[in-house]
């Protein structure tokens, strides 16, 4: 009889538990529900802010503005003929890594 | 007997109660376990709700990655009046933030029954501003906008948008790849009408436009372009710079600038002595005539079958075809095309690109005007070598100088490098492609080398550039009115030439719709004009110089 009893009294424990974890489930699913759309909300904002600040600094960064800036401090572009083109000279290069070479077996 | 009668009743009592249970019972495993998948499904459509948003149109970028217009959020800020708590805090401190004269904000607010509009597009800064104010009854509705982080830069070529859609120019050409991608969420709301996440079932990415346009040449040819027509008070003026080897353009400007068309594919004008290149290049290819050929020009006035008349701006003797070309002879050009005939002439028009859309694919380009060759008759012929009676669009003039440049082939030009993804990714790839060859190298070399002379000795001397060797011709052509009659004094100039001229990096064509200055030839306004921007391109892009100081070249020829 006892037996009976507590197999009864196991199945009510066990089917409390289990509603428990349900209904317990259910809410923090709707929690996270409103967790993840203000997330979603942050997310947008900070993005935009991002956007706002990159926006700034391309502004600043805008030829015409450069220019700008530019006249302010009496700069002046350049002519081609004030262009001094620096090139690499490859045979001067090699030359230098052989008497390198060379240097090492002395 | 009456214990066992009183057991009976109490079995029959509970089975009574037990038997409802058991089809209950059935029935529940039934809906919980069979039909569950259907019925969570269809519980699911009657609670949860789907909303799509629109996300921001996509971005367009320069050829080095410089963001020439994206969507940035701005918000339109309204008012419900029958909601609002507070009206006088509100007519206080909302019309400073707005820049709206307090009086007419208070008059608007009283004639208006409940919404008004106040005003569109407000920053950040403002939102914050008037959302610190916590006012009931004012709305900030957030909205996506067109921006263009660098500036005024090639507005014409990137267009307009709507909130939505584009209106013309890339935004209208590229829309389907630009347009907002709709994202699909699955949301419940509580009885407040707050919205709780479900699920996110869709999420569109939106694709970024990578052009060919280097942010800085733009910048200046658009700089150059302005100055110069305003200078020389023309209607118009355009610019176009193009990488010759590979078609891609790296600068497409006019001014006015018309950011509902783009004019550089739209407009139509007859080309004048630019067009030469086309006469000349097919009679060097035909074995027709070759550089050092004499051909005599009538001391600068012909009656052309004895009833037109065709004029040189110089009284020129005999000249050879390098001269001819070099001193914009219309005469001796018209001599060239003759001995090339009607059929040659006409079939190296149509390689060229005239006549035909250049492949861009903007909506509204124009083909040009070019009459089929039936209709031809031999004045035409003679008129059209000289590049009148003939209507091309300033691409299709770019590029043929292009094919020049490059070594005779007529390259398809792209303003669209790629296509990417949110990631990075390339979905699309435009390559550079090579139309056709119109002219062999050969011809091509000795095309370059006689443009190359007629900036050292010809109508285009104001293009040299010491230390660099550069190639072009000037083109006046004279307007016409509605009727299609000429006018005199009313001029289209242009100058479209290439530098380095041994390897081409730059090809640039400027033109100036009808100069009202005394200055009204292509020498004395779109020639400087084009001086200036291939100075910026050769500083900017650190081109060495390629040639001897100019007195030594000058000794060469």
């Amino acid at each position: 009889m006892n037996r009976i009893k507590n197999f009864y009294i196991k199945i009510l424990v066990f089917t409390v538990v289990f509603l428990f974890i349900f209904a317990w489930e259910n809410i923090q699913a709707v929690k996270l529900g409103y967790k993840i759309e203000d997330l979603r909300k942050e997310l947008t904002d900070i993005e935009n802010t991002n956007k706002y600040l990159k926006k700034e600094i391309q502004l600043t960064l805008s030829p015409e503005n450069l220019q700008e800036e530019a006249k302010k401090l009496d700069m002046v572009y350049p002519e081609p003929q004030s262009m001094i083109v620096v090139q690499e000279n490859k045979k001067e290069k090699s030359k230098s890594c052989f008497a390198r070479l060379a240097g090492i077996f002395k | 007997m009456a214990t066992k009668t009183f057991r009976t009743r109490i079995k029959i009592c509970a089975y009574l109660a037990v038997f409802p249970v058991i089809p209950i019972s059935g029935k529940l495993f039934y809906l919980q376990t069979i039909k569950h998948a259907d019925l969570s499904k269809t519980a699911s459509k009657a609670v949860n709700k789907d909303i799509f948003e629109t996300g921001p149109r996509g971005r367009i970028l320069d050829s080095e990655g410089n963001v020439l217009v994206e969507s940035i959020t701005a918000w339109d800020c309204s008012i419900l009046k029958k909601e609002v708590a507070e009206p006088q805090k509100m007519l206080h401190q909302l019309p400073p933030l707005v820049n709206m004269p307090p009086l007419e904000f208070a008059s608007k607010y009283k004639k208006t029954r409940n919404y008004l509009s106040v005003k569109k597009n407000l920053d950040r800064e403002t939102f914050e501003k008037i959302e610190k104010l916590k006012i009931k009854g004012i709305s900030l509705e957030p909205k996506y906008k067109r921006y263009y982080p660098s500036g005024n830069i090639a507005r014409g070529l990137l267009g307009i948008a709507g909130e939505e859609k584009g209106l013309t120019g890339i935004e209208l050409l590229y829309d389907r790849v630009l347009g907002g991608r709709v994202n699909k969420r699955e949301i419940l709301r509580d009885a407040k009408g707050k919205i709780i996440y479900r699920n996110e079932t869709e999420e569109g990415q939106p694709l970024d436009v990578h052009t060919t346009i280097d942010k800085n040449i733009q910048f200046f040819a658009q700089e150059m372009i302005k100055k110069y027509t305003d200078k020389y008070m023309a209607n118009l003026g355009i610019v176009i710079v193009q990488a010759p080897h590979t078609g891609r353009i790296l600068a497409m400007s006019s001014y006015p600038e018309d950011p509902e068309k783009t004019i550089p594919v739209e407009w139509v004008y007859e080309p004048g002595s630019t067009f030469k290149i086309v006469t000349l290049s097919a009679a060097l290819e035909k074995g027709i005539a070759a550089p050092e050929d004499k051909f005599f020009c009538e001391n600068g006035k012909w009656q052309f079958n004895g009833a037109v008349a065709i004029n040189d701006h110089e009284p020129e003797q005999t000249l050879s075809v390098s001269e001819i070309i070099e001193r914009s002879s219309n005469i001796g050009t018209a001599k060239i095309a003759l001995k090339l005939g009607l059929e040659n002439y006409y079939y190296y028009t149509k390689i060229f690109g005239f006549g035909t859309k250049t492949g861009l694919g903007f909506y509204g380009e124009s083909a040009g005007i070019q009459k089929p060759m039936k209709n031809y008759r031999p004045v035409d012929l003679v008129t059209g070598s000289y590049g009148h009676g003939i209507g091309a669009t300033p691409v299709q003039m770019v590029n043929a100088f292009s094919a020049i440049a490059n070594g005779g082939n007529l390259m398809e030009p792209i303003v669209v490098d790629e296509i990417r993804n949110a990631q990075g990714l390339t979905v699309f790839a435009n390559e550079p492609l090579a139309l056709r060859r119109v002219v062999s190298e050969e011809t091509a070399a000795l095309v370059k080398n006689i443009l190359e002379k007629a900036v050292l000795f010809g109508t285009g001397k104001q293009a040299a550039i010491a230390g660099y060797s550069i190639a072009g011709k000037t083109g006046t052509s004279k307007k016409r009115d509605s009727s299609g009659n000429y006018v005199s004094k009313q001029y289209v100039v242009s100058f479209c030439g290439f530098f380095p001229a041994e390897n081409p990096l730059y090809t640039i064509l400027v033109i100036m719709d009808h100069p009202k200055t005394p200055q009204q030839y292509a020498a004395e306004t779109a020639v400087p004009c084009f001086r200036e921007i291939a100075k910026k391109i050769i500083t900017l892009k650190g081109i060495p110089p390629d040639t001897e100081p100019a007195t030594a070249r000058l000794a060469h020829y």
